[in-house]
Order: C-alpha cells, then sequence, then structure tokens
C-alpha cells in the first residue's frame, strides 16, 4: 500500500467514524476489524496486530 | 463484541457463528445421563444434546431469550398457555415460521433447552405432562 493509499483509508475512515457517531463508532469499528480480519485470512497475523495497536494506548502525549 | 457480531452477521453469514456464546464448535451431550434419548419422530433440527441453534425471533435472537434455568420452545399458543412451571421460561415460536423448519417442529412439538443452551430433550408430540416429566428427567429427579 502506497502512503496515498494509507491516507485514502484513513479519511475514509475517519469520515465514517464521525458519521456513525460517538455512541456507535465501537460497534462499527469492530465490525471492521472482524471484516478486515476475515479478507486478511491469516489469524496468527490478526493477533499479533491486535496486540500491537493495544501497545501506548496509556502515553500521555499521544495527540 | 457479541452484538457487533451479530450486526455484523446481518449481512456476512461468517459472523454467525462468532455470536454463539458457546465454543465455536459445540460439543454434543449425546450419551450423558441426564439427556434423554432422542425423540426418533423428529425427522430435522438439532438433537438432543446439541447446542441450541441461533435463529431470528423478532427482532431478536433465539439464544438471547432463554432465562436462567430451563427454557422450554413450544410452537402452540395454546400448549404455551398450559405450562405454567416456577423457574421455566416458555418461549413461542411461530409453528410456520422458518425457525420452526429449523426445528423440525409441528405445532405440537416441544424442545427443552438447559440453562447452558444445550438441548436437554425434545418432544414431536408434547403435553404440559412429558414436558414437566422430560424436565424432572433433565434436573436428575426421576428415571425416564
Amino acid at each position: 500500500m502506497t502512503p496515498t493509499d494509507v491516507e485514502a483509508v484513513y479519511d475514509a475512515l475517519a469520515a465514517q467514524i464521525d458519521s456513525v457517531g460517538r455512541a456507535k463508532s465501537e460497534l462499527f469499528l469492530i465490525k471492521l476489524a472482524l471484516l478486515l480480519s476475515h479478507e486478511f485470512g491469516d489469524a496468527n497475523r490478526v493477533i499479533k496486530l491486535i496486540y500491537d495497536a493495544k501497545r501506548n494506548l496509556d502515553a500521555a502525549n499521544y495527540r | 463484541m457479541r452484538d457487533a457480531a451479530l450486526n455484523l452477521a446481518l449481512s456476512h453469514s461468517f459472523a454467525g457463528q462468532l455470536a454463539n456464546p458457546r465454543q465455536m464448535t459445540p460439543y454434543t451431550y449425546c450419551d450423558s445421563p441426564v439427556v434423554c434419548a432422542d425423540d426418533p419422530e423428529f425427522k430435522s433440527g438439532p438433537q438432543v444434546g446439541a447446542m441450541l441453534p441461533e435463529a431470528r425471533i423478532g427482532d431478536g435472537y433465539l439464544t438471547g431469550k432463554p432465562g436462567a434455568g430451563f427454557s422450554v420452545l413450544v410452537f402452540d399458543k395454546r400448549l404455551a398457555n398450559d405450562l405454567d412451571i416456577a423457574g421455566v421460561a416458555v418461549i413461542l415460536i411461530d409453528a410456520e415460521s422458518e425457525v420452526a423448519q429449523q426445528f423440525g417442529a409441528r405445532q405440537s412439538s416441544a424442545y427443552l433447552v438447559r440453562p447452558d443452551l444445550h438441548i436437554a430433550a425434545r418432544l414431536f408430540d408434547a403435553t404440559p405432562a412429558t414436558i414437566q416429566h422430560a424436565l424432572r428427567f433433565a434436573a436428575g429427579e426421576v428415571l425416564p
């Protein structure tokens, strides 16, 4: 994926998170994660990425 | 998580199995001493000892209906009304529905569901008395 591709994905994701609203964003993101995992087809790598995403969630200066 | 899986299952069937609250490939307890012999009159549907399958009921899901104790699935309003067993949830399913077909049930049929959502007994032609007996057997109180 090129940086332009990543940016397109980022924009589409940002727009839809805003559009579903805070109350439904978790539901939406879990559905998306399950859909992506199913397409991706490699459970071990998905599980590694789940742990990767969990890192640094409490970092103070993430913004 | 389960809500997300159920919601996704509306459009993608692979997510349906995730919504099952139990393990993905449930064990079928067909030889347990508290599992009745299966009623051979059933030509289809989940056999005794199997996990209660997921199905859409109205705007909810079948596995979301049972209470904390045993439940009885019935397909006849009158039978549902005649059942009054303390602590047992009665779930009425339309005998003409797809779910009834999925259970191989006719109007007089009944499924007794254990608290862990495995099927304890099923009766092709049930009466309040035979349901009560199946319940007492499943609870270890009587012999078949």
